[in-house]
């Protein structure tokens, strides 16, 4: 992806106008960055022309950073990091690279991961904008009878992205939090009830067990790459997810749903049907899937601050 | 009578070795609070396993490394937590890791780290930047390190790993004995320059691995960082971050819950 470039050695950025220039993957191309100009804007220019000395110029020490640099409900400025249906950049994986893999799968133990043992697949939804929906793949290992720990994917190929954590709690344990936390969690019962959270390859008989101890419990979920919005790198402050919810502004997409069953052969039918009988918790507490009752969505800032220690990091 | 005497004595000395092995082996980097809840109903194990077995799971199985470095917080420097990442390479310039905070069965998820190289770095926007850390100073250091995996092996994939930027993103903040990931997510940073990594912390993990990060600092003299250069926005610029919570206007609530059909 190319772009207009202008370079500005130091001095005379005030009245150089703000551009990015990008073209990457080769040796003997201009790369050129130039920070907008602000009241105290960072006097860098980092350049590399064919034939001249790799490296950054300016001033690396006088940084001015924005109140707010990454937000999880502002979208990210344009750079190649960005668009072409979010394909993901960067070159397929060599053979030196998957050989030193297999060398290390024999020597090393990945006990950690090797203990995730259930797939449900299931749909989330932006905690700041609940119309972005999006299909997720939870990869689920159990701590105990009450707390469930989840790596997230965008599917459940080996192509698939980590876009997320997952934590699940029972109501025991959730009644123990500080409403405070409470506020960050959403209930499930909704979705395993309608059916949009499924165990794909299993029966939906043998699926019944599991769910019955999943209706009642909540979850917390953090999304760390926003695939849907076109981010081909995980970009942004992480996001909060909630779940659907019987309540119009929380309907998951049919069309999605649709999709999503004819992959894995899923029946809406038969999945409510024989869950319908589930008991339903007596009670959500009102805290959790907090835009309810409050209509209010929670965001994630970044913002910079005097680190706590002795000296800078660089 | 002597060598009854030091017979006895070098029994003595084994089993004394043993047990302080033992307690050495229970040592956690971090305090381990048990996890709160009732142990695993033995119907549910039963159905987790067959699940285990029937369904499949292409994306983990695509994770094949284990390495082990130190992360702190990006706003507090003091607070440094041992973090075991295993890692996937989605394509060869990016790679997915799932943090825990051991390498062993019981381990919590705690957190999430993206590898990029050091060109797909640059496409980032330059308020996307700070977020992301230089890999060089805890590689040529000695301190990230692949467990298990001879340093010659080792080599060739640090070698590669030392010119990529990295994000971290931590949910549970087990440094501070939360028994349950409470809070907001953390952006984290990783070593950039001697002095940072907490003595004992240090001590610790080389006693358990068995690794010397000097050893290793001397091997890895050839590696080298970015072509470019540490980029001045990478590592936060020099500064702190820190995340925070804000509330956002949703469209309210219908008054009539529509049953979803």
């Amino acid at each position: 992806m190319h772009g207009i470039a202008h370079v500005s050695e130091s001095t005379d950025y005030e009245r150089t106008p703000p551009l990015t220039v990008w073209n990457t993957g080769k040796d003997d191309i201009s790369l050129i960055s130039i920070q907008k100009s602000f009241k105290e804007a960072p006097r860098y220019s980092c350049y590399h022309k064919k034939g001249q000395k790799k490296g950054y110029k300016g001033i690396h020490s006088v940084l001015y950073l924005n109140r707010s640099m990454a937000s999880s409900d502002k979208k990210p400025s344009p750079t190649p990091a960005i668009g072409l249906g979010s394909t993901l950049p960067g070159k397929p994986t060599t053979l030196g690279s998957k050989l030193i893999e297999s060398g290390a799968m024999m020597l090393q133990s990945m006990a950690p991961v090797r203990q995730m043992n259930l797939h449900a697949c299931t749909f989330a939804l932006y905690g700041h904008d609940l119309s972005r929906q999006i299909e997720t793949h939870h990869f689920i290992q159990r701590i105990n009878q009450d707390f469930l720990q989840c790596a997230v994917f965008d599917s459940d190929k080996p192509s698939a992205r980590l876009i997320g954590v997952e934590y699940i709690v029972s109501d025991n344990i959730f009644e123990t939090l500080p409403s405070e936390e409470q506020k960050l969690w959403h209930s499930h019962a909704y979705e395993i009830k309608t059916g949009l959270w499924t165990l794909p390859g299993m029966p939906e008989l043998l699926q019944d067990p599991e769910h019955k101890s999943l209706t009642k419990t909540y979850g917390k979920f953090w999304c760390t790459w926003q695939v849907d919005r076109g981010d081909r790198l995980p970009l942004g402050a992480p996001s909060l997810m909630m779940s659907a919810q019987a309540v119009d502004i929380a309907r998951v997409n049919p069309e999605l749903v649709k999709r999503r069953d004819r992959k894995y052969g899923v029946s809406r039918g038969d999945a409510k049907e024989s869950r319908v009988e589930m008991a339903e918790p007596e009670w959500i507490n009102p805290n959790a899937d907090y835009w309810k009752q409050h209509g209010k969505g929670f965001a994630i800032d970044v913002v910079p601050v005097e680190m706590k220690s002795s000296g800078a990091l660089i | 009578m002597k060598l009854a005497q030091s017979h006895s004595y070098y029994i003595k000395s084994v089993i004394e070795i043993e047990s302080e092995r033992e307690r050495e082996s229970n040592l956690m980097a971090t305090s381990h609070v048990d996890v709160p809840g009732e142990p695993t109903e033995t119907g549910t194990a039963l159905l987790e396993t067959a699940t285990g077995t029937i369904q499949g799971f292409q994306p983990i199985n695509n994770i094949h490394q284990h390495l082990c470095a130190f992360h702190f917080y990006a706003h507090d420097m003091t607070r440094q937590v041992e973090a075991h990442h295993f890692c996937g390479h989605l394509n060869e310039d990016v790679r997915q890791c799932l943090i825990y905070d051991s390498p062993n069965k019981d381990a919590r998820l705690i957190g999430i780290e993206y590898i990029v190289v050091e060109s797909l770095f640059l496409t980032l926007p330059d308020d996307e930047k700070p977020l992301w850390h230089s890999h060089e100073f805890e590689v040529k250091g000695g301190y990230l390190f692949m467990p298990g995996v001879p340093g010659m092996v080792e080599r060739q994939d640090l070698k590669q790993v030392c010119k990529t930027y990295g994000k971290v993103i931590h949910f549970w903040q087990v440094d501070r004995g939360d028994p349950l990931p409470l809070g907001i997510p953390q952006i984290m940073m990783a070593l950039t320059r001697p002095g940072q990594l907490d003595e004992n912390i240090a001590k610790d993990v080389e006693k358990r691995f068995g690794v010397s990060f000097e050893e290793q600092r001397e091997q890895r003299k050839d590696l080298t960082g970015p072509d470019h250069g540490i980029h001045p926005l990478a590592n936060a610029a020099g500064r702190g971050l820190k995340t925070e919570l804000r509330e956002v206007d949703i469209p309210p609530a219908t008054s009539m819950p529509r049953v979803f059909v």
